[in-house]
């Protein structure tokens, strides 16, 4: 399980990303996290994986989050934190020798299937590529939670709908993954939570079972969530029309 | 430990060939200013005083200086992040990053060495040749001996028995390879370091040890010791983000 309790964050200019965020995500949860630009997600995953400091409370299964556990958490950003000079398969060797846990039947089946060069320098990959293979090593780690930022930003639909496909089919029941996107639509089937973030705090938290049982579809309650007023488009242009 | 030597992969990749092609480019540049400022000698003179006057006339130290800055500059590269976040990754590996920093210093500094061996070996064919070109009655057996002795460059790169001078000479590279680590490790947690491009101007400088005093050996000694406990501790405690 992973706990957050009290999470806030002010970086040094004094703009605050979180403001007391407690959240719990379970094992074999697939959670979307969603929120506009600005609301505090990647700043959430970033404090997760202790890349930023915070006040609060995360702990992993009761445990502060150390070098000793955080290899049970891999992380796939839009931003890549794989080396360019390396090629795919001295990354493979990399990571076997860091993460005991390394899924290396995982990691091939996955070269295989985006059709990815495991001789080529990653820096020589397209960006869709880098975005498969960075995915790829997050899914590949052998982590209990994945941490996912944006990580189709540059995949064309087709890329990405073969994607989550993929990762349902590949998902072991006790990985958890937590996904940071604005592609909500996309997501809405794959995802079986989705935590909103508004402002640095969590503004809704509902799974899909509950959504459908309200009859409600993920986009409603994220409208509904943010107060999204649908005449608002209208209005300015009327305003605008107006004017001139 | 092969865990701790799997974490060189990463800076090895980027650095080795590269280091090798520099020295190679130095040492070839500073054979070709040394044959052209040999070839113009006064054929009367002694041999010694016809390398000692190429080397100073073609400014070998000068292309050792620039080919050094060019080293320390591919030796920042492993940690730099151009277009990628590789910090993520480094700071979840099983290997703590202040040690990983310390290895790819020891790593660096390995290359800052061969970089030197490099030049002296381009070095020590010069003076080969040079005896060898010269007429047989301007030079002895002993003239390779004082070649290495008198002429402040040369005697930088080969010290022989001035063991401050390699003690200098070492503990630069030292200096100069953690430096090259620490910097992007600093960077990467947002904070300022220049400490490289200080000790590498000053490295270059200092390197054509004057025969005459021992007094840059010793700011050396200094300087370069006092760099490697500062950035050893600075690595070691400073490992919280600057936000």
């Amino acid at each position: 399980m992973l706990d957050l309790k009290n999470v806030k964050k002010t970086y040094l200019g004094g703009s605050t990303a979180l403001d007391g965020v407690n959240l719990s995500i379970g094992p074999g949860e697939i959670v979307g996290l969603f929120g506009e630009n600005g609301a505090g997600k990647t700043t959430l995953m970033k404090c997760i994986l202790g890349l930023l400091r915070y006040q609060g409370e995360i702990a992993l299964d009761g445990q502060p989050i150390t070098p000793k556990n955080i290899a049970r958490l891999s992380f796939a950003t839009c931003e890549h934190s794989y080396f360019p000079a390396l090629t795919a398969g001295a990354h493979r060797d990399f990571y076997q020798e860091h993460f005991p846990r390394f899924r290396g039947k995982r990691f091939a089946a996955l070269m295989d299937f985006f059709q990815l060069p495991m001789g080529k320098a990653v820096r020589s990959f397209s960006t869709g590529q880098k975005n498969q293979f960075e995915v790829i090593l997050a899914l590949s780690q052998g982590a209990d939670y994945i941490l996912m930022d944006e990580p189709f930003a540059g995949n064309d639909i087709f890329n990405r709908e073969d994607f989550y496909k993929v990762l349902l089919g590949i998902l072991e029941p006790e990985e958890t993954i937590l996904l940071s996107t604005h592609l909500l639509e996309e997501v809405q089937h794959f995802i079986g939570r989705a935590v909103l973030l508004h402002q640095g705090k969590v503004a809704g938290d509902i799974t899909t079972l509950e959504l459908e049982e309200q009859g409600r579809g993920l986009m409603d309650f994220v409208k509904e969530t943010y107060q999204y007023k649908a005449d608002r488009v209208s209005r300015a242009l009327g305003e605008l029309t107006d004017r001139e | 430990m092969k865990r701790w030597l799997s974490v060189l992969t990463p800076a090895a990749r980027l650095t080795v060939w590269k280091v090798l092609g520099v020295s190679l480019l130095a040492a070839g540049a500073q054979v070709l200013l040394f044959l052209t400022f040999f070839g113009r000698r006064d054929s009367a003179g002694a041999a010694v005083s016809a390398l000692t006057e190429a080397v100073r006339a073609g400014r070998l130290s000068l292309v050792f200086g620039a080919g050094l800055l060019l080293v320390c500059a591919v030796l920042v590269l492993p940690g730099l992040e151009r277009g990628v976040k590789t910090g993520y990754t480094l700071r979840r590996l099983g290997v703590d990053e202040r040690v990983l920093t310390l290895l790819w210093g020891g790593l660096n500094t390995l290359l800052l060495l061969i970089f030197w061996a490099i030049q002296t070996a381009a070095a020590l064919g010069l003076a080969r040749y040079c005896f060898q070109a010269m007429p047989e009655e301007t030079g002895n057996h002993q003239s390779l001996f004082f070649a290495f002795a008198l002429t402040p460059y040369f005697h930088a790169l080969l010290p022989l028995w001035d063991w401050p001078v390699v003690l200098r000479n070492v503990l630069g590279s030292a200096a100069l390879g953690l430096s090259a680590a620490a910097l992007p490790f600093h960077w990467r947690h947002g904070r300022k370091a220049w400490t490289l491009l200080f000790l590498a101007v000053v490295a270059t400088v200092l390197f054509p040890a004057p025969l005459e005093t021992s007094v840059s050996c010793g700011m050396g000694l200094l300087l370069f010791g006092a760099a490697i406990a500062l950035m050893v501790c600075n690595v070691w405690r400073r490992y919280d983000d600057e936000d």
